[in-house]
C-alpha cells in the first residue's frame, strides 16, 4: 500500500518494504490535448555524499548522463511529451550496490523550458512523481504534480538516504525555481 | 477575501452554490461541460452553451449577454458519477487575443472567492478552457486552466466527447480545416455494422447543433412565421472590437493619443399605422417600449467602456403594430474603418435561434452603415442583412425615402 506522504515526512524503506532492493522512481504525465507547446518533464537524481554535494559531476544523472559510474542508478530515457501510458520516465536505483560515500539520492523533476513555454506543473494533466518497489511494482510514495506543486516548474520530489544501515525515503515536495541547471549548481555541479 | 490564481493553479471551493461570471471585452459564447470519470460528457444534457442555456437536473445554468455569461452550479447537487465541471469560452473573432480582456470570477453569494484574469495577448486560440470544477479527495477544486483550441468550439466540444453536427461549421470562423475525426478501431466496415441489429431503428444521434443563424452576403435573409414567433423582448445587441483603435495617420498620429472606435447603434421605425420614426441617442431620442415606437436604445456609453457593447429593445407584444425596424449604425469617433471593429450584430428572439451578421464589407470610410431590416409583413417575419455604408443620416434617408427633415444640430 502507498504510502500518502505529507511534506517532509519519513518512510522506512525497510519497514515498509521489507527486503528492499532496488526502487524505480516514475514520472509521469498526460501528453497535451490542448493546442500550443508540449509538456516536457524531466527527472533527474543527484548522488550526494556527507556534505549533500555530489561528489563528482558525473554524480548527476539525468538525460544525457543516463547512467552513473558505479551503475547503481540508471535513467531509462527521456520522454519528450509523456506519450505512453504508466511512467514515462523512469530511473532505476539499486541501492545494494551504491558506494558507501553515497549517503542521499536526491530526485527532482523539471520542466523544460518551463521559463520560455510559461508552464507550471498545474498546467499539465495527471503529472505525477512516485518510488515504486522495483520487486513487485508496489508504489512506496506518491506526489501529484499537477495538484500540489500546481504554481511550480522544478520540484525537489524526495530523497532516499541511509539511517542505521537501513534506506529511508522522504518526501521533500520543494518547488524552485530556476530549472535544472540552478538546480544542478546548488547541488555543486559545474554547469 | 478573494484569491487570485495563476494558470495552472488550483483551490479548493465551498460546496453550495457557486457563481462563475465571466467577462470578455467583445462578443463572446461561453460553454459548460459536464464530465465523467473518463473526462468526457455522455449526453447532450452534459453540455451547457446558447443553445441550452441548463442541464437536465438543473445544476448547471448559463446566462449570457454578448460579451459576459454567469454560470450558476450547485457542486453539491451533481451526480457522484460527475468527476469535473468544465467552463469554456469562444470567441467570435478569430483569437481570444481579440477579445482584449477575459476575466472570470468564482463567487459564492456577493464574495468572489477566486479571481482568474487571462493574459488575452498571449492565446492565438479561437477557444479556451477557462476553468474548472473537480472533485478531489471527497472535496470540489477549482483550477484556473486558459488553454485551448485554435480551431474554436468544434475541437473543444470534440476533446470533451460531444459530436458536433457537420453543418453547424458556421458560428466561428474556423482558421485551420477541421481533421475528420479518427475513424473507430478496427477493419473498415463497408457495410452495415454487424453487431449493431438493423432493426432497432435509427441508432440515437449525439450530435449537437451549434448553429445559430448566420445572415452572410450570400445568404442575406430568414423568415420567421408567425406560429413560431413568441412574444417578449427582442434584443439586438451591437458589439465591436475595442482592442482596435485608431490612429490619425501621418506626423500628427506620432503626437496625439490613439482614440478607441465608438459605434452607435440606432434603428429607424415604421409602424402600421404608417407613423415613422428614428431612434438614436443623438437628440436623445431613445424610444419607449410600452408605447410606440416600442423600440428602445438601452443606454449609451460614449466612452466605449460598455464592455457588451450597445443594445436595442424591441417589445415582441406589440408586433401587430410594428412594420418596419431598419438597425443602423455609425461611427460616433474615430476614423471609419469598419473592418477593423470586427462589428456584430446580434438578435435574439425568444424561442428561436440567435441570428447574427457581421459588417465585413466596410472598405470605403464611409460613417454610416445599414445593418439589417426586419420587416413585418403578413404574418411573417423577415430579416434581411443590408450592409450598405452612407455619408451620413441624409444619405442613408434618400436611398430608403423615408423623407424625414435633417436639421442641424443633431450632431
Amino acid at each position: 500500500m502507498a504510502v500518502s506522504l505529507v511534506k517532509g515526512g519519513n518512510v522506512s524503506l525497510s519497514k515498509e518494504a521489507p527486503g528492499l532492493e532496488s526502487v524505480v522512481v516514475g514520472l509521469g504525465w498526460d501528453v497535451r490535448a490542448t493546442d500550443g507547446e508540449s509538456f516536457d518533464l524531466d527527472a533527474s537524481c543527484f548522488l550526494l555524499n556527507g556534505e549533500g554535494k555530489v561528489r563528482s559531476d558525473a554524480d548527476f544523472i539525468f538525460y544525457n548522463n543516463k547512467t552513473s559510474a558505479c551503475g547503481s542508478v540508471q535513467h531509462l530515457g527521456d520522454n519528450l511529451t509523456g506519450e505512453g501510458d504508466g511512467d514515462d520516465e523512469k530511473v532505476v536505483v539499486k541501492l545494494a550496490s551504491l558506494p558507501a560515500d553515497v549517503t542521499k539520492l536526491s530526485f527532482a523533476v523539471t520542466i523544460h523550458e518551463a521559463e520560455q513555454r510559461r508552464q507550471n506543473f498545474g498546467m499539465v494533466s495527471n503529472a505525477f512523481i512516485r518510488v515504486v518497489n522495483e520487486m513487485d511494482g508496489k508504489e512506496i510514495a506518491r506526489y501529484d504534480l499537477s495538484e500540489d506543486a500546481s504554481t511550480n516548474t522544478s520540484l525537489i520530489f524526495g530523497e532516499l538516504y541511509r539511517h542505521n544501515e537501513e534506506w529511508k525515503f522522504r518526501a521533500v515536495g520543494q518547488g524552485f525555481d530556476g530549472g535544472l541547471g540552478a538546480l544542478a549548481r546548488n547541488f555543486g555541479v559545474n554547469i | 477575501m478573494t484569491q487570485n490564481l495563476v494558470p495552472g493553479q488550483n483551490c479548493p471551493v465551498p460546496t453550495s452554490p457557486l457563481t462563475v461570471h465571466v467577462r470578455a471585452g467583445a462578443a463572446a459564447d461561453f460553454s459548460a461541460f459536464r464530465l465523467f470519470a473518463d473526462g468526457k460528457t455522455r449526453r447532450d444534457e452534459d453540455f451547457v452553451f446558447y443553445g441550452q442555456k441548463r442541464n437536465d437536473d438543473g445544476t448547471i445554468s448559463l446566462m449570457h449577454d454578448a460579451c459576459s455569461g454567469t454560470f450558476s452550479i450547485d457542486p453539491a447537487r451533481l451526480a457522484p458519477d460527475v468527476e469535473k465541471v468544465a467552463l469554456a469560452v469562444t470567441s467570435d473573432f478569430p483569437t481570444i487575443a481579440r477579445l482584449s480582456s477575459l476575466t472570470l470570477e468564482v463567487c459564492q453569494g456577493a464574495d468572489c472567492l477566486l479571481r482568474c484574469v487571462v493574459e488575452t495577448a498571449r492565446h492565438d486560440e479561437a477557444a479556451l478552457i477557462l476553468g474548472e470544477f473537480y472533485r478531489r479527495n471527497g472535496q470540489w477544486k477549482f483550477r484556473f486552466v486558459a488553454q485551448g483550441f485554435r480551431g474554436g468550439l468544434r475541437p473543444l466540444a470534440e476533446f470533451y466527447g460531444v459530436d458536433v453536427a457537420d453543418d453547424a461549421a458556421a458560428p466561428s470562423p474556423a482558421p485551420s480545416p477541421v481533421p475528420p475525426r479518427p475513424a473507430s478501431s478496427g477493419p473498415v466496415q463497408s457495410g452495415p455494422d454487424p453487431s449493431r441489429p438493423a432493426a432497432s431503428g435509427p441508432a440515437p444521434s449525439r450530435a449537437v447543433n451549434l448553429g445559430k443563424i448566420v445572415l452572410t452576403k450570400s445568404s442575406p435573409r430568414i423568415d420567421l412565421t408567425k406560429h413560431n414567433i413568441a412574444g417578449g423582448i427582442y434584443r439586438v445587441n451591437l458589439n465591436w472590437n475595442r482592442a482596435f483603435t485608431s490612429r490619425p495617420s501621418g506626423l500628427a498620429g506620432l503626437f496625439s493619443a490613439n482614440r478607441q472606435i465608438d459605434l452607435d447603434l440606432a434603428a429607424y421605425v415604421r409602424l402600421k399605422n404608417g407613423e415613422q420614426t428614428i431612434v438614436q441617442a443623438l437628440g436623445e431620442r431613445f424610444g419607449a417600449l410600452d408605447r410606440p415606437p416600442f423600440v428602445q436604445l438601452m443606454g449609451d456609453d460614449r466612452t466605449g467602456s460598455q464592455e457588451d457593447g450597445e443594445w436595442l429593445h424591441i417589445n415582441g407584444d406589440r408586433l401587430d403594430e410594428l412594420a418596419e425596424i431598419l438597425v443602423f449604425a455609425f461611427i460616433y469617433a474615430g476614423v471609419p474603418n469598419w473592418n477593423a471593429t470586427d462589428a456584430v450584430v446580434r438578435l435574439d428572439i425568444p424561442g428561436q435561434p440567435r441570428i447574427e451578421t457581421r459588417l465585413s464589407d466596410g472598405n470605403e470610410p464611409l460613417p454610416m452603415c445599414a445593418i439589417a431590416r426586419i420587416l413585418h409583413e403578413g404574418g411573417t417575419l423577415r430579416i434581411e442583412r443590408l450592409e450598405r455604408y452612407f455619408r451620413g443620416h441624409e444619405d442613408m434617408d434618400r436611398s430608403f425615402g423615408w423623407g424625414f427633415t435633417w436639421r442641424a444640430g443633431w450632431k
